[in-house]
């Protein structure tokens, strides 16, 4: 019974919805972005390997992380590197066991602030990034990211908790992921609150994966790639598989908690599962279009965006705590 | 705070020929920046002085891969204005619509690469991609679609006719449209405006103390254009307007630039309709070029673009001094950066137009001593230019 238990937790965390998953989700993820925006821009966009070139971000990772040389520079910490991006795509995988997808479920009350913890892991992996190397591109890109996280986080946190406490007002098990996402309902407080919290979640998310206007840490001809300029071979790898899996991770949860995953069926049915995919692709088909029909902003416009999707999502926190 | 420096340049994503900026910044905003040149000497001042009169057309045409047609009509104007050759009208006004298609597709080019710059690809990829059929223009006329050597002393070296003429007009329509809606873009865009206004202003009285040239002058309301203050070719026949506006900012450069792409447009229309009958070349080939001096200028995309030719006597040129528009838009826009944020220092840089590769030019100066030495091709060759 135990050892069941011990192994259905780490068939979660490790292959579905865990690691595993959230990989090659991202992986994929990566392929309909580059092939949307193609395709926005009079181009074709990825070709060459698989169906539609659809196995391109498999061959670019495996290419990079095996065939690649390992290059080091001075004054860069490799190890801390690969630690922290390492914990970054474990605490995502860790978090995914708290959605409705996954066969083992962590769930209880209040569990969105240990979710909320997990979730933030993966932006001081990012942090680390940038402080990891004294490259003058790197440095000023990982003060501009810091800078723009510092208003996008909170926007995030804000917005998941004001969600959480909206959709499960009745609930046994208050402020839970899993009852948010599974037994999801739809009134005019929580329509008013998801409609306010999906806005600012949204740019938030957007702002977090450094997706135009918001690329202004990695800013390519400004900072030569900023944040990543070091990043070469294997880490470069990394980075790009750790990057797309919190894309796809983000998006899933904004899925699952703001648009009601497979909301009007249930998880598990399979016109369920069809709602969830479309609903899945159709966020990411916004994401892409923004990205691909504005440039970028300059750090302190962008900041001044992000205060508003700040105010936002305290909006709709208030509104969710006070009817 | 202590002061980090950031190179931008030689090689940089958001340059497309090597130069360098060094940009001192106390976190976003800019202190100090200074310009770095010498990357890319190539010698064609002095390799012309070994060339005939003849190739050397050729030669200077490849000072500049984007403004090459000007490039041979500043040399070749100021080459037949030594050997009184009488060129004959038709050519004038061949040399001048390849002139103004080149200055159309350079708008073009700015522009894309401007859009890139600020991070929006989109508006690159489909500016690039009308900007093809212009190229394809070229190409109908001079039978290349970049580096064209249209020109021959005394005239062109191909002709326009009917089916041409037709194509040319039925593509222009099509790219003028194109053109007003991109100019819409740059104007009203949240991102685009809000990058370019008000970024790298240089003010009216300051453009004209830097001699700054061309679109960036005029940019800062100072009516200045080679073709209307000194007609060559046949632009003193041709009507239009010379551009300005008076913002002085990043922006204001960017939108003589369409303007100037839909005057070009207007004229090309007006150029065609009225192509004078006659030969477009002299029956036989000038060799020979007597004693004299020329200065030669155009205004080539970039800017004014200055010629100075000496003969004496014979198939070769004794001397040819070229100076480029980007030289002082590259070196004396340095004003441009004061104030400015890091993010801006390459849209300042794309906004004055940089031809990085006519620009270059060898004169070490010793700091110290204050004297000036040349270089010999072997230290060249060895790079040791950089940081001497």
């Amino acid at each position: 019974m135990v050892y069941s238990e011990i192994l259905l937790a780490t068939f979660s965390a490790l292959i579905y919805p865990g690691l595993l998953f959230l990989v090659v989700l991202g992986l994929l993820t990566q392929w309909y972005m580059r092939k949307l925006v193609g395709r926005l821009q009079n181009r074709i966009g990825p070709k060459y390997v698989g169906p539609l070139g659809i196995a391109q971000p498999f061959a670019d990772v495996i290419k990079l992380v095996f065939v690649k040389e390992k290059l080091s520079s001075k004054g860069r910490l490799d190890r801390l590197l690969i630690l922290f991006m390492t914990l970054g795509l474990g605490a995502l995988s860790s978090a995914m066991l708290f959605t409705p997808i996954s066969p083992y479920v962590i769930r209880g009350g209040y569990d969105v602030i240990a979710f909320i913890y997990l979730m933030i892991w993966s932006t001081i992996a990012f942090a680390v990034i940038g402080l990891s190397s004294s490259n003058p591109f790197t440095i000023a890109g990982s003060s501009r990211f810091l800078t723009q996280i510092l208003f996008a986080e909170p926007a995030l946190i804000i917005s998941i908790l004001a969600a959480t406490i909206a959709l499960t007002k009745n609930s046994t098990t208050p402020l839970s992921i899993y009852s948010s996402a599974a037994y999801f309902q739809i009134s005019a407080l929580i329509a008013a609150v998801l409609a306010l919290s999906f806005i600012s979640f949204f740019l938030a998310t957007i702002a977090k994966t450094l997706i135009k206007p918001f690329d202004i840490p990695e800013a390519e001809t400004e900072l030569a790639g900023g944040l990543l300029a070091e990043l070469s071979g294997p880490t470069l790898g990394l980075a790009i598989v750790f990057h797309y899996s919190e894309i796809a991770f983000l998006a899933l949860i904004t899925t699952m908690i703001f648009l009601g995953g497979p909301y009007p069926f249930n998880y598990g049915d399979a016109l369920g599962m069809a709602v969830f995919i479309v609903k899945y692709v159709l966020l990411l088909t916004l994401m892409i279009t923004v990205k691909a029909s504005v440039g970028r902003v300059r750090v302190e416009q962008a900041v001044s965006m992000i205060k508003y999707v700040i105010l936002t999502s305290v909006t709709a926190l208030i509104l969710a705590t006070v009817f | 705070m202590s002061l980090i420096e950031i190179p931008v340049g030689p090689q940089h994503p958001a340059l497309h020929e090597p130069i360098m900026l060094r940009v001192k910044a106390d976190g976003e905003r800019v202190v100090d920046v200074q310009v770095v040149t010498g990357y890319n000497h190539r010698g064609a001042e002095k390799l012309g002085e070994r060339n005939t009169w003849s190739k050397n057309v050729f030669l200077y045409s490849r000072v500049c891969g984007i403004c090459n047609t000007v490039h041979a009509q500043t040399y070749t104007q100021g080459v037949e204005a030594i050997g009184n050759v009488e060129v004959p009208p038709r050519a004038q006004y061949l040399r001048t619509l390849i002139m103004e298609l080149e200055r159309i597709h350079s708008h073009m080019l700015i522009s894309a690469v401007m859009a890139e710059i600020v991070g929006f690809d989109s508006l690159f990829m489909l500016i690039m991609r009308d900007r093809e059929p212009v190229m394809m223009l070229k190409e109908l006329v001079t039978g290349n679609r970049v580096l064209s050597d249209y020109y021959t002393l005394g005239g062109v070296r191909r002709d326009v006719d009917e089916v041409k003429k037709d194509k040319i007009l039925k593509v222009l329509e099509s790219v003028e449209g194109r053109m007003k809606y991109y100019k819409k873009v740059f104007e009203e865009d949240f991102t685009l405006s809000r990058r370019l206004g008000g970024v790298g202003v240089v003010r009216h009285d300051e453009a004209v103390r830097y001699s700054l040239v061309g679109p960036t002058l005029r940019g800062s309301g100072v009516k200045s254009d080679v073709r209307a203050d000194d007609p060559y070719a046949a632009y003193g026949e041709i009507p239009f307007n010379v551009i300005t506006y008076d913002g002085g900012d990043s922006l204001s450069r960017m939108l003589v630039r369409f303007d100037e792409t839909l005057e070009s447009i207007e004229m090309v229309r007006y150029i065609l309709n009225h192509l004078p009958q006659g030969p477009i070349a002299p029956k036989t080939p000038i060799r020979i070029i007597p004693a004299g001096e020329a200065f030669s200028r155009v205004e080539a995309p970039r800017g004014e673009l200055f010629y100075h030719i000496v003969s004496k006597g014979g198939d070769k040129p004794y001397r040819v001094k070229v100076r480029t528009p980007s030289f002082h838009n590259i070196i004396n826009g340095v004003i441009a950066y004061r104030e400015a944020n890091i993010a801006d220092v390459p849209v300042i840089l794309a906004s004055v137009d940089p031809c990085i590769s006519c620009t270059e030019r060898v004169l070490v100066i010793d700091e110290r001593s204050g004297k000036a030495r040349s270089l010999r091709l072997k230290d060249l060759s060895r790079g040791l230019l950089d940081g001497s």
